[in-house]
């Protein structure tokens, strides 16, 4: 964002842009004001050179101008994208009755559609985006944060709607009376239960066995790496001809498995029943 | 914000030195070309000091203009007046707020200037502080 490169680049722009914000009002404007359109320059510049795949160094030969237009298009054309994505997830979107969830995906984001400024501010995020998706990308800023933040949450609601509603909200109240108030990844609880109650099943054969009893013979028997490898093909099981984008699904819950491998391998012995809440 | 705002500064600095020395109308004070570029001279310190950036001509034309026909001012004293008017306008400016125009403060500073201020700067900057601190 700061390369002198680009802000000579972008500097006729920011007489243009700083035109339009004055609106005749006055000639002066704040430093901190001048660097928010800057900024606001910049990232529609790099927004249009990454979607179309480009070097991010500016050609020499092409008008500033022009590349920040083609840019704030692009910014314009990601908000409806974004904007149409959400509406159609919002058919059909499943919270379970986590408060985090709902708050994030029914206010915080409409908030963002509303307030969003593609113009004078799209690097601005305006919201938190509270509930955590599994592949966050802190990096990300502006419209292009909350589209990947959609992104996992579609890939995550893909997931949940493998779960029937009732059975969803009991074992996670197994996991947690509480978690209707927790600020946790609902996707990552229900996985790590269909994964244990997948493996118990093929571990003793036996669905009723104690899970603590199971993951203490898998972990004493299977090395982490395949212990991750057996989760991936379970996942995989699981997935394949129900969700939508399966390979997607896997890839975007692949850091819960990795997670769980971990977890399973440094967790203490009277831990393990915890560690494996169950499925009916 | 260094190379912005030098940036900006060379490249609005001759267009503003030429609105200054365009001969103003018949019975109007006037700056020489070095007291024109001693008021650029404020004008960069000022705004560095307000933490400013100023498009276009900028404001200075339009402050000569405005004072041009004072009451108070002669000769000897407009371009010095100037300047001192000058740094009280970004100092204003900067604590206005982006909502209050520049004519809305120019005005402000004219009409006091040459009303009850009477031409007395200490004055016109304490009602200016009033004023526009207030706004902010």
């Amino acid at each position: 964002m700061e390369s002198n490169a680009w802000n000579m680049d972008a500097q006729p722009v920011l007489e243009q842009l700083a035109a339009r914000y004055l609106a005749g009002r006055s000639r002066c404007m704040t430093y901190a004001r001048t660097r928010q359109l800057m900024e606001a320059i910049l990232y529609c510049m790099e927004f249009e050179q990454a979607g179309e795949d480009r070097q991010l160094q500016p050609k020499n030969e092409e008008d500033g101008t022009l590349r920040y237009q083609r840019g704030l298009a692009a910014v314009q054309q990601a908000v409806r994208k974004a904007q149409l994505q959400y509406s159609r997830m919002a058919e059909a979107f499943r919270d379970f009755g986590n408060r985090n969830l709902r708050d994030t995906f029914h206010r915080a984001i409409p908030g963002f559609f509303r307030l969003y400024d593609p113009i004078f501010a799209p690097q601005e995020t305006l919201i938190t985006m509270d509930y955590p998706v599994l592949n966050r990308d802190v990096s990300l800023c502006g419209v292009r944060a909350v589209q990947a933040y959609l992104d996992g949450l579609d890939l995550e609601q893909e997931f949940l709607h493998l779960f029937p509603e009732s059975l969803a909200v009991r074992t996670l109240l197994r996991f947690d009376p509480d978690y209707r108030r927790q600020f946790y990844n609902l996707s990552g609880v229900l996985l790590r239960c269909v994964l244990v109650t997948a493996l118990r099943q093929e571990i003793t054969g036996d669905r009723t066995a104690s899970s603590a009893v199971c993951l203490a013979a898998w972990r004493k028997t299977t090395a982490p790496a395949q212990q991750e490898a057996k989760l991936e093909l379970l996942l995989q099981q699981l997935t394949a001809g129900r969700c939508p984008h399966p390979r997607a699904v896997c890839r975007y819950l692949a850091p819960e498995l990795h997670g769980f491998v971990q977890q399973l391998a440094v967790t203490r012995q009277e831990g393990l029943g915890h560690l494996a809440v169950y499925m009916e | 914000m260094n190379g912005i705002t030098g940036w900006r500064m060379q490249a609005n600095e001759p267009q503003c030195l030429s609105a200054l020395l365009t001969p103003p109308e018949e019975g109007a004070l006037v700056l020489t070309r070095a007291q024109a570029l001693q008021l650029l001279e404020t004008r960069r310190e000022a705004l560095r000091r307000e933490g400013l950036v100023e498009w276009g001509e900028g404001i200075l034309p339009q402050l000569a203009k405005q004072f041009a026909h004072s009451a108070y001012l002669d000769r000897q004293t407009y371009a010095e007046s100037l300047e001192r008017l000058a740094a009280l306008f970004y100092h204003c400016r900067a604590q206005a707020g982006e909502r209050v125009t520049d004519e809305c403060i120019l005005e402000f500073l004219s009409t006091r200037f040459e009303g009850v201020c009477g031409g007395d700067f200490e004055r016109l900057e304490e009602l200016a502080q009033e004023r526009f601190c207030r706004e902010g």
